[in-house]
């Protein structure tokens, strides 16, 4: 989204580490938040966005640096005090309380006049589509029953920004897929700031204005989902948004890369003369050609039908390839591996392990 | 939040102190000590100095001469090895006590923790029910029981058996222990027991497991736990029980605890010496903590393992 | 068929457990008072039970002890488990240890530790110290049952409150509390089942003044348990199953319907806790009521007029008095027999808690630890000697017990007290052997030696002193020592054949000799004259006689500990005094416990046949070889005391074995524990 909107949350060179440990887990971390945003934090666990998220609702203090909101320094405010309200990540619904007292909670702390509070319980409901569940304990609803409570227990106080802790984790694939929608229009619809965090990046892309991707407690890249998965600034952002294959190459020149063996015309530059780089190559983006001199020549290893696409893995130059194609393959058989220099992304070497190359989808998070 | 909320600990802390930790100082205290007589200029007297100090002084107005004094001493800790027989008895008694708590109290458990649910329940509370009867008062009735002309031997006396002598015996102390905790057996036991699923049990007969083997091999490992906890909450009562073996042993055969009773509020008043008998409990008590918390590797904490 | 047999299994199981209950159930509903014979159907012990102040009012205490126990243990427990909860790992585990040992120690020991506490902090033992003592060891109950509600407690709900703008009190009441409310109900439940049924603790630290029901039992249990007290078991068992079944029939229903599952079994327990309530309450009331009409007075104008009787009256006075077991004459209930106690607080308006001890060494245990604050003691004549060497009783202002004077003049001066300062007679007596003529064969057997008690012929049917200085005394008379007797040697004979006797004995008792000689358990038992009258009265087949070798004569003497220092105090504990020697209430107590009067009034009124009882009033000549004791030197107790001990239990000596014992115990304990947690460690960190 654009920039010229009202930054709502600013966290300014936030650091932060835990008691009992030495590593920090947000190091100098620097974000703005606008007002109306859908904003998502995206990263393996334990990459400090959770705690970020935290740190924006008042249950985690930073070491240092400053949080904002509408330009005031709120850093030792008490999260009861912030015009901010979490959606949980398994819910941390009043098991004690039914439906309806569970929403009204807030409320009923705000000495909302009852009229009042039913009124907008009632609407609350309406909106996350469980009108006439008042009176249910929360042990009766479904995972994505209690997740809707969840939201509306939150929203109905009316807060400037909803934080969402993986609020979809617990949903099997479908419902998940459905609440990513429904989640969409419910901002769309009460137009406030969201801010998500997550793991899964096709979650990361489907719902976000802006995505901010995190690992070991630093920003890598801030950015629209297409600018994410597009121009990934580095190899872990290439490797944590879709899928890719990394390689070791070295940038002989401007325009020139040596990789896989073979030298490659590029269209990146701005690297120093035969710099060690990353190169990223999206399986997509690779064609599956008869083999020949002048591509890149390997050995049929997998074929995997994905329902879309057939996953491929191609053995070529002793490194595995991922590529995508509708068009399957005869395991053994020899082929070409055909791209343009458009397809081929180079980066600063980052220290990131390569995690994930051989995966689909992205690791667990407990 | 840890900041704002240890401080709620605070008034209990001040209560553990005074009301756990100090009396067992106490106890520390007086096993080491002993109470002796001075004169005035602080020599050490002997008993028989001191008595003869006080009747000398006896009806005059002059104050008697003799001071007591708390003294540094081995003596009573010496003095409880003459009763170790006694402590080894006790623990012998218990120990049979507490094995045969398990033989009857481990098949209940688990036939328990088979039935269906509502069924378990009605065990449970039927095992319960009895531990709302006084315990004196249960104790007593066992007496009526076990007595020469007691109900038992009336009731084998028609079939023409008996009398046999079953009172005042330690197989009465015994059996008295094993009805007085056996539902501290039979509960732990099958609160563990309840967690072992019948996937577990049929994957063992799945991979050709006979039904011995599945008890051996599966069941009784999964129970170690319950195992350890039902001997523990079995054995430390049985083994310092004092009033069993008073009611259904007629006193002839003491144990340890009616040796602490006897010091403290009973026929030889030395509390320094029943203090004594007190730490030499604790340690063996301690001691065999230890040993049954082997069975069950892992957790440090005891919560739920009873009840 | 394996069925079969598993039904036989729970069968034989629930036939254990429920046979002694069975016992009770049937005996609080016989008519017989002897527990072994049916004397048919009756369901007067429930009525009685409603008139029995003793009975009913230890079970107040009981349940104010309990209730306040549970109440503030379950606070702080709570709060103590959220501490703990939030504390660092290290600190919660050196905490929770510590704060579990009260429930992890011997319960013995515990008692004995606050005992010890209690009179090092010089609290007096009584209401206040028994309910410290509950709420010591309730409150690991608590924590017990709290701590892992909290661990199971999601972490967000607290935080989900905050965020929802409670500040942090409000999310503790409105989210936390109800979350660990099942962990809060538990253990305050588990606390009152606990309190409730706790003896060991409240044995060794409830003092003169409060009393709880399973003391109650256990001084009973001493002679013989009332079926009082069966019918009162009965009535809490009857309301505890019924209680128990609705709650399972409601789990039941509940469990199809899955509905808001706490409240209802918080519904449940409250209804529990209530009924039980309502009951034990009613009881309580409609005894009191009743207990107002059924009195049996003495006419005020039967008191002298010497002393002002309603002198303290209204002034909020509460007398202490410790008295032997079985030795006052009150009103069961059932024959209308005279209440000495409230009949001295119905003159006076002084409130009597009346208490009992069973032998003169437990009562002088109870003095020497100190917390028992009592104002009347009735100790043996050699014991209250010891307590006036002691310093433990003091002189009374016999301007306060004129009727000192209806004293026979042959107790005046006695050895035991030779100022005639400190003491005033009760009765007297002498110990002599009882035996059941059905089992003893006179012709072939000579009960007039004390010998008869060491022959096998009678093994395990002879019965024996459960205290050490009369035991002694029997063995000394045997063996024509004096029962005054220091020497070293002489007290060693006496306990070897003391240690020779054991195996014949059946049982070693005090006031458990009437259940055990009136059921025909045993055949032989030395006892007091009194006693063994009244055991004589209740089975026609005893007989009494006195061992030509001599025995102990004694005269128990009322007294006033030193503890008493309020000037008024001790002149009301003089009242009782002087009461107890007016000369109709003396009468109508000595015909009640059957010993001998000193009381010249008094036995002026006895009938002629008691009067000229040989067992009652025995003639000098039979009593010619009669030996009082008289206060022996400290070094004679400490052997005698020490000598009993080892009798008592079976012991070896070697005297280094305790420290070797006690450093092995601690020493392979750490071992253990050290090599597990290091064990434990390793497997972390693979």
């Amino acid at each position: 989204m654009s920039n010229s909107k009202n930054k709502i949350i600013e966290l300014k060179n936030v650091s932060m580490t835990f008691r009992d440990s030495d590593t920090p887990v947000l190091n100098n971390i620097s974000l703005d938040i606008h007002d109306n945003e859908f904003v998502t934090l995206l990263g393996p666990s334990g990459c400090g966005k959770t705690t970020t998220l935290r740190i924006i609702g008042g249950f985690a203090t930073p070491d240092k640096g400053d949080l904002l909101f509408n330009g005031k320094r709120i850093n030792d405010v008490p999260p009861y005090k912030r015009q901010v309200n979490t959606v949980f990540q398994k819910y941390a619904l009043f098991p004690h309380l039914n439906v309806y007292d569970n929403v009204a909670f807030g409320l009923r702390i705000s000495k909302v006049p009852e009229k009042e509070i039913k009124q907008r319980v009632a609407e609350m409901l309406e909106i996350v589509d469980l009108e006439g569940f008042e009176r249910r304990s929360i042990d009766q609803l479904s995972g994505g029953q209690q997740q809707r409570i969840a939201i509306a227990r939150a929203l109905v106080n009316n807060p400037k920004i909803l934080l969402l802790d993986e609020p979809l984790g617990a949903l099997d694939l479908k419902l998940r897929k459905e609440m990513q929608i429904e989640l969409k229009k419910i901002q769309q619809r009460m137009s406030i700031t969201f801010v998500y965090v997550t793991h899964d990046q096709e979650e990361a892309l489907t719902m976000s204005d802006t995505v901010v991707v995190m690992n070991k407690g630093e920003i890598q890249q801030i950015g629209t989902p297409q600018d994410i998965y597009n121009e990934p600034v580095n190899a872990f952002v290439a490797d944590f948004i879709g899928e890719s294959n990394i390689l070791p190459g070295i940038m002989h020149r401007d325009y020139l890369v040596e990789f896989a063996g073979n030298n490659f015309d590029c269209v990146d530059g701005g690297f120093d003369e035969m710099e060690p780089v990353d190169v990223v190559i999206r399986p997509e983006d690779i064609t599956i050609v008869p083999a020949s001199d002048e591509v890149l020549n390997g050995v049929v290893e997998t074929v995997t039908f994905k329902g879309v696409h057939y996953e491929i893995v191609v053995n070529a130059y002793s490194d595995y390839w991922i590529v995508h194609s509708t068009k399957s393959a005869n395991v053994g058989e020899v082929v070409g591996l055909s791209f343009t220099p458009e397809d081929i992304h180079i980066m600063k070497k980052s220290e990131m392990p390569k995690i994930t190359r051989y995966t689909v989808g992205q690791g667990e998070e407990a | 939040m840890n900041k704002n909320t240890k401080w709620v600990a605070s008034p209990y802390l001040l209560w553990m102190v005074v009301f756990v930790i100090v009396p067992l100082v106490l106890i520390g205290v007086f096993a080491f000590t002993v109470n002796v007589p001075y004169d005035l200029e602080g020599n050490r007297l002997t008993e028989e100095q001191a008595s003869e100090l006080k009747l000398a002084y006896e009806g005059t107005d002059e104050e008697i001469p003799v001071v007591y004094k708390t003294v540094f001493s081995w003596n009573n800790i010496i003095a409880v090895s003459q009763y170790l027989p006694v402590l080894l008895n006790s623990a012998w008694l218990a120990l049979i006590a507490t094995l045969i708590c398990l033989v009857i109290g481990y098949p209940i458990a688990y036939l328990m923790s088979r039935v269906n649910p509502s069924y378990q329940r009605l065990i449970q509370m039927l095992i319960m029910l009895p531990m709302w009867m006084n315990f004196l008062l249960r104790t007593y009735a066992w007496m009526t029981l076990l007595e020469k002309n007691g109900w038992i031997n009336r009731i084998l006396g028609l079939v023409g058996i008996g009398p046999f002598d079953m009172i005042n015996t330690q197989g009465a102390v015994v059996l008295g222990m094993i009805y007085n905790y056996l539902p501290f057996m039979i509960l732990p036991l099958y609160s563990v027991m309840l967690k072992i699923q019948n996937t577990t049990i049929e994957a063992a007969q799945d991979l050709g497991a006979g039904n011995i083997r599945v008890f051996t091999k599966v069941v009784i490992p999964l129970s170690m736990p319950g195992i350890a906890s039902g001997i523990t909450m079995v054995f430390v009562p049985a083994v310092s029980t004092f009033i069993i073996s008073r009611m259904l042993g007629g006193g002839t055969n003491m144990l340890i605890g009616d040796l602490i009773d006897l010091q403290f509020l009973g026929n030889a008043y030395n509390p320094n010496l029943g203090a004594a008998i007190s730490l030499v409990l604790m340690a063996f008590i301690l001691l065999c903590m230890s040993i049954t918390n082997q069975l069950d590797n892992g957790d440090e904490e005891m919560e739920g393992k009873m009840l | 068929m394996k069925k079969l047999y598993r039904r036989l299994y729970i069968g034989l199981v629930f036939t254990f457990l429920y046979a002694p209950i069975v016992v009770l159930i049937v005996n609080s509903f016989n008519q017989s008072k002897s527990r072994s014979k049916w004397g048919g159907f009756t369901l007067d012990w429930y009525s009685k039970l409603l008139t029995d102040e003793t009975i009913l009012s230890s079970l107040v205490t009981t349940l104010i002890v309990a209730l306040v126990a549970s109440v503030v243990a379950t606070v702080l427990g709570t709060a103590a488990a959220i501490g703990i909860f939030n504390m660092k790992k290290r600190w919660r585990s050196v905490i929770l240890n510590t704060s579990y040992l009260p429930i992890m120690n011997p319960e013995i020991v515990t008692g004995v530790s606050l005992l010890l506490l209690f009179v090092f902090l010089n609290i007096e033992l009584g209401y206040v110290t028994l309910i410290l003592s509950h709420i010591a060891f309730c409150v690991p109950y608590v924590i017990l049952n709290v701590l892992p509600k909290l661990r199971q407690m999601d972490k967000h709900l607290v935080e989900a409150a905050l965020d929802l703008g409670c500040n942090r009190t409000q999310a503790f009441w409105k989210v936390t509390v109800p979350e660990i409310m099942p962990g809060i109900v538990t253990g305050f439940l588990m606390s009152i089942t606990y309190s409730v049924d706790d003896f060991v603790i409240s044995y060794f630290t409830n003092g003169s003044s409060a009393q709880t029901l399973s003391i109650t039992i256990f001084s009973m249990t001493r002679r013989k348990v009332s079926p009082k007290i069966n019918a009162l078991s009965t009535l809490i068992f009857v309301v505890v199953l019924i209680v128990l079944i609705v709650m399972n029939v409601r789990d039941v229903q509940k469990s199809k319907p899955k509905r808001s599952h706490t409240s209802s079994k918080k519904g449940t327990v409250i209804l529990a806790v209530v009924l039980l309530a309502a009951v034990l309450v009613s009881c309580v009331a409609v005894g009191f009521m009743l207990n107002r009409s059924s009195e049996n007075t003495l006419d005020s104008g039967t008191y002298s007029d010497s002393v002002d009787w309603d002198m303290f009256r209204d002034k909020g006075i509460t007398l202490n008095v410790y008295n032997w077991g079985e030795y006052i004459s009150i009103n069961e209930g059932e024959d209308g027999d005279f209440d000495t106690v409230s009949e001295f607080e119905r003159l006076t308006g002084i409130n009597v808690e009346y208490r009992t001890f069973a032998s003169n060494e437990e009562l002088y245990a109870k003095m020497k630890t100190g917390g028992f604050n009592y104002d009347v003691i009735i100790p043996s004549d050699y014991m209250a000697a010891r307590f006036i060497k002691e310093g433990m009783i003091q002189r009374l202002d016999f301007d306060n017990i004129p009727n000192y004077s209806y004293i026979d003049q042959k107790f005046h001066d006695p050895v035991y007290d030779s100022e005639n300062a400190y003491t005033v007679p009760y009765t007297w007596g002498y110990v002599g052997i009882i035996y059941n003529t059905t089992m003893v064969d006179t012709e072939k057997y000579d009960v007039e030696s004390w010998d008869i008690l060491w022959n096998e012929d009678f093994a395990k049917n002879i019965l024996m002193f459960n205290n050490s200085r009369d035991a002694f005394a029997i063995a000394q008379f045997k063996n024509g020592f004096s029962v005054n007797t220091a020497d070293q040697k002489e007290l060693e004979i006496a306990a070897a054949d003391l240690r020779t006797q054991k195996p014949l004995v059946q049982s070693y008792v005090m006031d458990e000799i009437f259940d055990k000689m009136i059921g025909g358990e045993a055949a032989l038992a030395p006892y007091y004259a009194g006693d063994a009258v009244t055991m004589m009265e209740d089975n026609e087949d005893l007989d009494f006689v006195i061992p030509k070798e001599g025995t102990n004569r004694f005269v128990d003497v009322m007294c006033i500990p030193a503890t008493v220092t309020d000037k008024d105090q001790k002149a009301a504990a003089e009242m009782f005094i002087n009461f107890m020697c007016e000369t109709e209430v003396a009468l109508r107590n000595i015909e009640y416990i059957c010993y001998s009067t000193p009381h010249t009034g008094a036995y002026e009124l006895l009938d002629e046949e008691t009067k000229n009882d040989e067992n009652f009033y025995p003639s000098d000549e039979k009593l010619a070889k009669a030996e009082a004791f008289n206060v022996l030197p400290d070094s004679a107790t400490k052997t005698i005391d020490a000598l009993w001990t080892d009798i008592m239990s079976n012991t070896g000596t070697i005297p280094w074995l305790t420290p070797v014992f006690l450093v092995a115990c601690v020493g392979i304990a750490v071992f253990i524990n050290v090599y597990r947690s290091r064990k434990n460690k390793r497997k972390n960190e693979m």
